[in-house]
């Protein structure tokens, strides 16, 4: 290691056959992900399907996008910005599981005017502010 | 470039390329969050609305959007090996390479552009173009809504991903590339699989569960 000018391990490069081996791995964990949805599944499945996608995640990010062989504070952007997705996730998510039932909408709906504002007369309006119109 | 005219303004060549891959990490941490608030979407209507979601997964095209996962996956293996190609002096053999993935980026959206023709037919649009009649819109036409942008923008990004690969593969056919100077396909390499990173999280959640 020479002090700042660290960049990379050479040696940590992945070679030809850990670049395929890798592949093979992922392509595995896809054809799991399939074959896991097409036998009868539960509440687990999505948990388990995003759990496997974290993995090639991973995968990817350390062996493809050359994490593993570069400094820590390349790997600390990226674990930075998966735990405030976390937290976003989390958070809106619990909050809505543990709101109070009817103070969640039925449903989209079509905008329409308040009650009482149907139609507009002229004179149910708020004066115009008197003086020279702004520009 | 060559790299010697360009680290002199770094001190190193060693500087040089760890402020590149910093920068590509931090471009990559704003993607990450720009596809977090759609995730976060999904994750609190598909609480509020279990049923329609589960209704509406049922009508996806398994099939389609597996051959897609396997079609991303396969190109970040090539691009993975064409960095690795680059790396070793072959830029002629990175460039075939990374023609080759920038062509499996194309049968991607193709695959895509067939999904959405169908949804279009069948009716499964969202908002207020929703039409499916055998599962009911409340809730339903939200997923349509959040599937619709997921796969959007991931489309938008494989385009402009497949745009990147082109343009490197050509370079690195024309001999700008070597084992000196392998920045910009690792860092193009790093765009893609992020684009099959985001790809393999939108997968379970639209189509598998």
């Amino acid at each position: 290691m020479a002090g700042e000018d660290f960049v990379e391990e050479p040696g940590r490069r992945l070679s030809v056959s850990g670049v395929l081996v890798v592949g093979v791995g992922l392509l595995a964990l896809t054809a799991l992900t399939y074959l896991l949805h097409t036998l009868p599944h539960g509440a687990w499945s999505l948990p388990v399907a995003l759990f496997i996608a974290g993995v090639k995640g991973v995968l990817i990010a350390l062996f493809y996008m050359h994490l593993r062989e570069q400094r820590g504070s390349n790997a600390l952007v990226l674990l930075t910005s998966v735990v405030f997705v976390a937290v976003l996730l989390a958070v809106c998510v619990l909050e809505t599981l543990t709101r109070f039932a009817p103070t969640i909408p039925p449903g989209p709906f079509p905008v329409e005017p308040l009650p009482g504002l149907e139609s507009v007369p002229r004179a149910a309006r708020p004066p115009e502010p008197a003086g020279p119109k702004q520009p | 470039m060559p790299p010697e005219a360009a680290t002199e303004h770094w001190g190193s060549e060693g500087a040089r390329q760890q402020a590149a891959h910093l920068g590509m990490w931090i471009f990559i941490a704003t993607e990450v969050l720009l596809f977090a608030s759609l995730f976060t979407s999904y994750g609190v209507y598909r609480s509020v609305y279990p049923e329609a979601f589960r209704a509406a997964q049922l009508t996806m095209d398994v099939g389609l959007g597996t051959l897609n996962t396997f079609l991303l996956v396969t190109s970040s293996i090539l691009v993975a090996l064409a960095v690795h190609a680059v790396r070793e002096d072959r830029p002629g053999l990175g460039g075939v390479l990374l023609g080759a993935a920038a062509l499996l980026g194309i049968v991607f959206l193709a695959v895509k552009g067939v999904e959405y023709a169908h949804h279009v037919k069948e009716g499964s649009l969202p908002g207020d173009f929703y039409r499916l009649r055998e599962v009911p819109q409340v809730g339903a036409s939200l997923f349509f809504t959040l599937y619709f942008l997921l796969t959007g923008f991931h489309a938008l990004h494989v385009t402009v991903g497949v745009g990147l690969l082109t343009v490197l593969a050509v370079r690195s056919a024309s001999g700008t590339f070597s084992a000196a100077y392998t920045t910009p396909v690792e860092l193009g390499g790093m765009y893609w699989h992020l684009v099959d990173v985001i790809w393999l999280f939108v997968y379970p959640i639209l189509y598998l569960s």
